[in-house]
């Protein structure tokens, strides 16, 4: 027994010095970063900001059409360009399409009364038809990323000329399926307590998303990260994917408040009960070719959730990607970056040939002199 | 806070929780079957549940001293700025929601000891005997289980219908409570001929009408403009 105090003292020590080490290199590694590849703003509106990324250089543009990103209104979408080698966008550059994300931006109280509506018919379409006008095309691609795929869902039903291909990622569609726990979570809240409150704290938001299972994430993964101070490349990338984590912006308070009301309390999507701007969301207007993409391991979005797209759409060209990762791990994990860009810029790529063929099949003069 | 400080300050009460519980487990290892081995983990497991629930839900503010678990008096000292009988309305009501909020925290509380209860048991079944020495190796290897324990327990009580309500009834009170709050401190503020949250709210709903109107007006245009070039 004795000897007990003069163990858990060196022990303490090392793990001390481990700890001291990791905090310095977090504080160091602090500096403002939105994403690896470069980008010009081309549309602002409010708070929300078109971005296009720059071409690589010697890449041949692909004849698909312009790839339209629609991230979540939760965190920051910089996670899709978090380092070159991590970077679902910079692998769609690297296979010649050209890539346009939008950013929410950071709302404040002077936002707390944006509904759905005016991020769907209102900031989304404008990004869209921003797109269109520029190159001169009647449609463009569609990625919509976890909550942004819910709403690129919406969109692309009430706006199905627009879309050429949908491709959803981490998307809940079916929000009421076994096992979802934020839904669970989320049945019994009083939402209109909560709109009249304000916005949602993005503080908060966070600590929700991590509660989930709150010893592995709270816990567990920086105890892990002390095994990983001989392996910088690791350890940064923990770091910018902590900071990703923490970088949440508040929620405007009336569009939290329909997105939990309608689709997690009410399931109003699967239900065909959803409309926006007083159209009907139905998801059998959705005829386009869709890619769905989800992860098996998936705590925030179910794969249960995303796969209950199958049969419920309208189109006759559906094809699912199941990736064997979690929900940031479809982001960041090297299993994600090897699998996922490529399987998106393959299928873009067939269906642009698809359109050239079907153009030269209704009209070969036509299509010749497009081409 | 910023993003680089609030993952930094994660970190930080990660570390010093295992290195508390580490203490736990190097002044135990000796007397591992003893009730304080199992009653410190469980401690520890319930502050770690109780932390991340505030961080996701936040604390009503309570701006006078309130003496924690006593039940409350709808007469106790609240007194209201204006004497009229709408704010000692809602200074008696906060007086009720402050009560049901401390009710319902202290069933959550019930779920989360009941929980760390449960996931100690796991870990001391599935432990085995403590190593005679611990090291950060060794350490971890524990530490791992303890958390795999631990989840597993979570997410059964996570599931739970009853545990579902009673988190909900927590966060919607707290809700209630702040709403409550608020509204008896514009009563106090008008009374005080100063400008109140509500009358903010108004003129920020006043003005997102007007940039509607304007963003429909401009969208109208841009299509009128677009039709006539094309007409020409």
């Amino acid at each position: 027994v004795s000897k007990r105090p003069v163990e858990f003292d060196g022990l303490w020590l090392e793990l001390s010095r481990r700890a001291v080490e990791v905090g310095e290199k977090l504080r160091r590694d602090s500096a403002d970063q939105e994403g690896c590849s470069l980008r010009e703003a081309v549309w602002r509106q409010d708070k929300t900001v078109l971005y296009r990324y720059l071409p690589l250089p010697f890449i041949r543009g692909s004849r698909a059409h312009p790839v339209l990103i629609c991230y979540a209104l939760v965190n920051r979408p910089y996670i899709l360009d978090l380092q070159p080698d991590r970077s679902l966008i910079r692998a769609l550059l690297a296979a010649g399409l050209e890539v346009y994300l939008i950013d929410w931006g950071r709302p404040d109280s002077g936002d707390r009364m944006l509904s759905l509506d005016d991020y769907i018919s209102g900031y989304l379409d404008g990004f869209v038809r921003h797109i269109l006008e520029r190159h001169g095309v009647e449609k463009l691609n569609l990625i919509g990323v976890c909550q942004g795929g819910t709403l690129s869902l919406c969109y692309a039903s009430l706006h199905s000329k627009q879309v050429a291909n949908l491709i959803t990622m981490v998307t809940p569609v079916d929000f009421q399926t076994e096992g979802n726990l934020l839904s669970k979570w989320a049945q019994h809240l009083d939402m209109d307590l909560m709109q009249r409150l304000g916005n949602i704290s993005g503080t908060q938001l966070t600590a929700l998303f991590l509660s989930l299972r709150p010893f592995r994430l709270g816990q567990q993964k920086y105890v892990n990260l002390l095994d990983q101070l001989n392996d910088p490349a690791a350890l940064e990338m923990f770091l910018r994917v902590e900071n990703w984590v923490f970088d949440s912006p508040d929620q405007p308070a009336q569009a939290t408040a329909e997105f939990v009301k309608w689709f997690y309390q009410e399931n109003r999507l699967v239900r065909a009960t959803l409309s926006i701007a007083g159209r009907r969301v139905d998801l059998k207007a959705v005829r386009m070719p869709v890619l769905n993409v989800f992860a098996t391991g998936d705590h925030i979005v179910p794969p249960a959730s995303s796969m209950a797209l199958r049969g419920r759409i309208g189109s006759v060209d559906y094809s699912e990607l199941a990736v064997d990762t979690g929900h940031i791990g479809m982001y960041v994990s090297l299993r994600a970056q090897a699998i996922v860009p490529a399987k998106i810029s393959r299928w873009l790529a067939e269906r642009a040939c698809s359109d050239i063929k079907s153009l030269l099949t209704i009209s070969p003069c036509c299509a010749a002199t497009n081409l | 806070m910023d993003n680089a400080t609030s993952a930094e300050a994660a970190f930080k009460s990660a570390i010093d929780r295992f290195g508390q519980l580490l203490r736990s487990l190097t002044s135990c290892a000796v007397s591992q079957g003893s009730p304080t081995f199992g009653a410190q983990l469980t401690a520890e497991l319930e502050r770690w549940l109780r932390e991340s629930f505030s961080a996701m839900a936040g604390t009503p503010v309570f701006p006078w001293p309130w003496p924690t678990g006593t039940p409350v008096s709808p007469s106790a000292s609240l007194h209201p700025v204006s004497s009229n009988s709408g704010a000692a309305g809602s200074a008696q009501r906060i007086m009720k929601l402050t009560e049901q909020w401390f009710q319902a925290q202290a069933q959550l509380a019930g779920f989360w000891s009941n929980m760390a209860q449960s996931a100690t048991e796991k870990f001391i079944a599935q432990v085995g005997l403590l190593p005679p020495e611990l090291d950060l190796h060794n350490a971890t290897t524990l530490y791992d289980l303890l958390i795999s324990c631990a989840e597993e327990a979570h997410a059964q009580m996570a599931n739970c219908e009853k545990y579902v309500a009673a988190r909900a009834l927590l966060i919607n009170t707290t809700a209630e409570l702040t709403l409550e709050q608020r509204s008896y401190m514009e009563m106090c503020a008008r009374a005080l001929g100063l400008p109140s949250r509500s009358d903010i709210e108004a003129i920020q709903a006043d003005l997102s009408v007007l940039k509607r109107a304007l963003q429909a007006n401009q969208t109208r245009s841009r299509r009128n403009k677009r039709k006539s070039g094309r007409s020409r």
